[in-house]
């Protein structure tokens, strides 16, 4: 027969041993390199699908279990912009309450301190007031009960033949720093 | 009688001889391996060709999956919750270094003999950890000094790093009590300077918030604002003080 010839043989094996070397091995490389992708693709879709189930179950908290008065009171504590205006109306009505005379406000343009006190904006008010030692403490206590922060960074306090005192004292409140999320 | 005549032409067969069958057909191993090895080239070249295809065609699906994945992505709403994050975050630091100048100036008054003046008291906040607290005292005597001294070393909250400027002023020559030859009076001014460290640690904020109703449930819109109500209302507004 044809096939037992030994012509035939020898291209029966030239074809097998081509087919295997130059289709069936590349070929097996090839497939070790898809199922690598295969995998990566996993495992990174894995990794992003993870990330939107968190990211949905925060919207959802963000949404639906927070309640809206904490989201206000937290804006209210950090907020995106200070007015500066609004602020020295605040100290002023403090004052007022606290009775102690407000000589001057000053106030000076935010400075970002996002290495001290993470992404946050520092805005200082420099003021100079005048009255009693208890109504200084007074007014004091009302900066620190405030519903954003007042901090009192420079106190300088100076003690007078009469009962008032004078007092210069720098004010720090603190804006968010948003351009750090962008 | 004549002898029967062999006339048949069919050869008789001789039993001794064998008989002569067509030959057994050869069987070579080598070419057993050769087509094994022909066929199981071709049969693999198909496996793999299928199972390639079928590779590609997972890789495929995964590609898209990721894609969709990807798509689902909400970048918008990412920045909104980290934003929101990084505010808790630093609400959260500055909470946590809050102090209160109330407290220091308690301390202060709590570690200050009867008979010492404060005639200049300045606070400065270092950092977020520490306060320097430098104060100018005036005493009438040495003695008082000295106890001040030991009083502020061995406060709590008060940390003494050091004392300075120390000036001592007993009758001066413009008094008459100075020319006389009577005994001067015991009477001395001593005022000195102490630099003290309190740790915000120590001096944190205490204040007893009262309960306050929600401000849904609030009805001030026909009403007129209190004093302190102003601060509020204008901090209604998320984005401004």
């Amino acid at each position: 027969m044809m096939i037992n010839s030994f012509f035939t043989q020898i291209v029966m094996t030239a074809i097998a041993l081509g087919v295997i070397f130059f289709y069936v091995q590349p070929t097996f490389t090839n497939i070790g390199e898809i199922q690598e992708s295969i995998l990566l693709y996993q495992t990174e879709r894995g990794k992003v699908n993870e990330v939107n189930i968190k990211l949905a179950n925060h919207t959802r908290r963000l949404n639906d279990e927070m309640s809206q008065s904490d989201i206000r009171s937290l804006m209210t504590y950090l907020p995106d912009t200070v007015d500066h205006m609004a602020v020295s109306a605040d100290i002023l009505n403090m004052a007022v309450e606290a009775d102690v005379f407000l000589e001057s406000i000053r106030s000076n343009e935010g400075v970002s301190s996002s290495l001290s006190t993470g992404p946050s904006i520092k805005h200082t008010f420099v003021l100079g007031i005048t009255g009693t030692y208890s109504n200084i403490k007074a007014f004091l206590a009302k900066l620190e009960q405030n519903n954003y922060p007042l901090e009192t960074h420079n106190f300088v306090l100076s003690a007078s033949e009469t009962d008032l005192m004078k007092v210069t004292l720098s004010v720090v409140t603190y804006s968010f720093n948003n351009s750090i999320q962008q | 009688m004549p002898e029967p005549t062999n006339t048949s032409f069919i050869p008789k067969r001789n039993p001794m001889q064998k008989e002569n069958r067509p030959g057994r057909r050869k069987v070579y191993v080598g070419t057993i391996i050769v087509q094994i090895l022909f066929f199981a080239a071709v049969v693999a070249a198909g496996s793999v060709y299928a199972y390639e295809s079928k590779l590609n065609s997972n890789l495929d699906t995964e590609i898209l999956g990721l894609n969709t994945s990807i798509a689902k992505f909400n970048e918008t709403e990412m920045r909104r919750v980290l934003a929101f994050d990084t505010r808790l975050i630093a609400v959260g630091y500055r909470l946590a270094h809050s102090a209160s100048i109330v407290s220091l100036l308690a301390a202060v008054e709590g570690s200050t003999v009867k008979d010492v003046q404060i005639t200049q008291l300045t606070i400065e906040r270092q950092d977020d950890k520490n306060f320097t607290v430098t104060a100018d005292l005036k005493t009438p005597s040495f003695d008082m000094a000295l106890f001040q001294r030991q009083i502020l070393e061995g406060t709590d909250t008060l940390v003494v790093s050091s004392i300075s400027d120390l000036n001592l002023k007993n009758t001066p020559p413009s008094d008459p009590l100075f020319r006389s030859k009577e005994t001067l009076s015991d009477e001395v001014i001593v005022s000195f300077k102490a630099a003290l460290t309190v740790d915000v640690e120590k001096i944190r904020h205490k204040v007893s918030v009262p309960e306050l109703a929600p401000l849904d449930e609030l009805n001030v819109v026909d009403e007129q604002p209190a004093l302190g109500a102003a601060m509020e209302e204008a901090n209604v507004n998320p984005n401004a003080i």
